[in-house]
């Protein structure tokens, strides 16, 4: 076995700048790591904008006409020869146009024979949804809407 | 960027040359003892070479002392490629002592002796 010495020559060049292995590898790291957090900002840019215009297009839920219906009639059953005014909001109905319902129920005075007045005052186009509603009130009197 | 000092088409290993290179760039002061070495998969890039090949590479160096691997910590500097090269020469003299009949101990007594 030959054993020669190993120690560096002190007069080795200096190596040139653009063939520095480490430091070519440290800078090959740095835009490693840019490139992966650009791709991560990218994706994550791209998710926001995604689930904003999914949220500017979302439209609110449709209420369930049977149970709104239902509940209506519900609360004109125990309204009976009570003093009220009622407000609703309707939309999104498929048998009936976007607007808002106002009820007004005056009872007679006491003593007297008259039947309780009760108004609906629809501002909509609602062609089929006022007799639905009359239906649910107990007047007993001609309605018309004002 | 890619250095072209690794030739694919030498008989000698591509893990040999990476680990020359690796040794060359430790010796010409690129990294001071205690300085971390960036990632194999940039050496490997630079390189133009295979991750594993690096990794077989550091491996070599590992074993001649010139590298540390820690886990958690990257790859650091802690001998001078002089020593690496003195560790290898040892490792080949107790190999070439154990075929001729001698143990590890009678080629330090050997070695004492001598000096």
């Amino acid at each position: 076995m030959n054993l020669s010495p190993t120690r560096s020559n002190p007069t080795r060049e200096a190596p040139d700048s653009a063939e520095l292995l480490i430091k070519e590898a440290r800078r090959a790291k740095r835009l490693r790591r840019l490139r992966n957090i650009a791709i991560v900002f990218v994706a994550l840019v791209v998710v926001t904008v995604i689930s904003v215009i999914q949220t500017m297009n979302k439209t609110p839920s449709k209420p369930k006409p049977e149970t709104v219906v239902a509940k209506f009639v519900d609360s004109m059953k125990h309204a009976n020869d009570t003093r009220f005014v009622a407000t609703y909001r309707v939309y999104h109905y498929d048998w009936m146009g976007n607007g808002v319902i106002t009820m007004a129920q005056i009872p007679s005075p006491p003593g007297t024979k008259a039947p309780t007045a009760t108004a609906i005052r629809v501002v909509a186009n609602t062609p089929t949804s006022i007799e639905t509603l009359m239906v649910a009130s107990r007047s007993g009197s001609k309605w018309e809407p004002t | 960027m890619q250095i072209s000092k690794v030739n694919k088409k030498e008989p000698v290993p591509l893990h040999d040359q990476v680990a020359a290179e690796i040794r060359r760039a430790i010796a010409d002061g690129e990294a001071a003892q205690g300085e971390r070495l960036p990632p194999a998969v940039d050496l490997a890039t630079v390189l133009g070479v295979n991750k594993n090949t690096v990794i077989r590479a550091l491996h070599i160096l590992r074993d001649e002392g010139l590298l540390d691997f820690t886990r958690g910590r990257g790859i650091r500097v802690v001998g001078s490629p002089q020593r690496g090269a003195v560790m290898t020469r040892i490792d080949e003299l107790l190999v070439f002592a154990r075929t001729q009949g001698y143990r590890h101990d009678e080629v330090v007594a050997l070695i004492q002796a001598r000096s």
